[in-house]
């Protein structure tokens, strides 16, 4: 069970092989979702659970939700899956090749993988005036994004703002 | 090195081969740039997180932002071409030729 963190990040590495090898992109978007919830479970299990929400919000839960109705927008009659192409599918096989490759040179060095990783209780604590306090660095990063970066903020939001009227320009139709 | 950032670099490096390798359609690699900004946001969080750099975990939510505003403007593009030639094929877009 020491390996989960390991195993998911194979994992990962798998998804992205899977849209990368380019099938049609309605299995694309379905590879990147599921490469995006892998994503979470390794940021969450070094003690981020903030930023993995963020991913499952922001990133699942809006983006891929836009790029899911473009992508039923814009496809074809027949998509293209990875065992009904050969170029897919020899890609996708390079790269889990590639992959398997490097875990097993990966594993063939030092035998040990005790302190590779940590998501301790220590890592919360901070030395304040009076003694030991705790501490949610993922949850006090986003807070100083209000407070310390404020002009990240506002950089931020102007530019989201701005490219509002960049998609209205650009989709404006010209006869 | 640890493992995990290797994974998770070497994930990078697959989107962006990628993003840069397109077939026949544009929203493929609209999609591989989405995977490069995720697995960015990914390496960007852990190392923040294990590394105990409390301020910036804020990187990975501008980021985020960043490749929100990326993303749609990605998408006005693809969707103007999907409106003029009926699909999104790369091979359309001939109009400047060599």
């Amino acid at each position: 069970m020491m390996y989960v963190v390991f195993i998911m990040s194979v994992l990962y590495v798998v998804g992205f092989i899977g849209f990368s090898s380019k099938p049609s992109p309605v299995y694309g978007g379905m590879s990147l979702v599921v490469s995006g919830g892998l994503g979470c479970g390794i940021v969450m299990s070094s003690g981020g659970s903030f930023l993995g929400l963020v991913v499952f919000l922001v990133y699942l839960g809006g983006m891929m939700v836009v790029f899911g109705y473009t992508i039923a927008m814009a496809t074809e009659e027949y998509p293209e899956t990875w065992g009904s192409n050969v170029v897919v599918l020899s890609a996708f096989l390079v790269g889990l090749l590639m992959e398997v490759f490097m875990v097993m040179w990966l594993f063939s060095g030092e035998h040990e993988l005790v302190g590779f990783y940590f998501s301790s209780l220590e890592g919360l604590m901070v030395l304040g005036e009076g003694g030991f306090e705790y501490v949610r660095e993922d949850y006090s990063g986003g807070a100083s994004l209000y407070s310390y970066g404020f002009w990240f903020l506002a950089m931020a939001g102007w530019m989201l703002f701005v490219s509002i009227f960049i998609a209205i320009e650009v989709t404006r139709k010209r006869y | 090195m640890p493992y995990i950032y290797m994974n998770i670099m070497l994930a990078f490096v697959i989107s962006l081969v990628g993003t840069l390798m397109y077939r026949s359609h544009l929203m493929s690699s609209l999609l591989c740039l989405e995977g490069m900004m995720l697995s960015l946001f990914t390496l960007n969080a852990l190392l923040s997180l294990n590394m105990n750099f409390t301020l910036s975990t804020t990187v990975p939510l501008i980021l985020l932002v960043f490749a929100a505003c990326e993303a749609a403007v990605g998408l006005a593009l693809l969707v103007m071409i999907s409106n003029t030639y009926g699909l999104d094929y790369v091979q359309n877009l001939n109009l400047l030729q060599c």
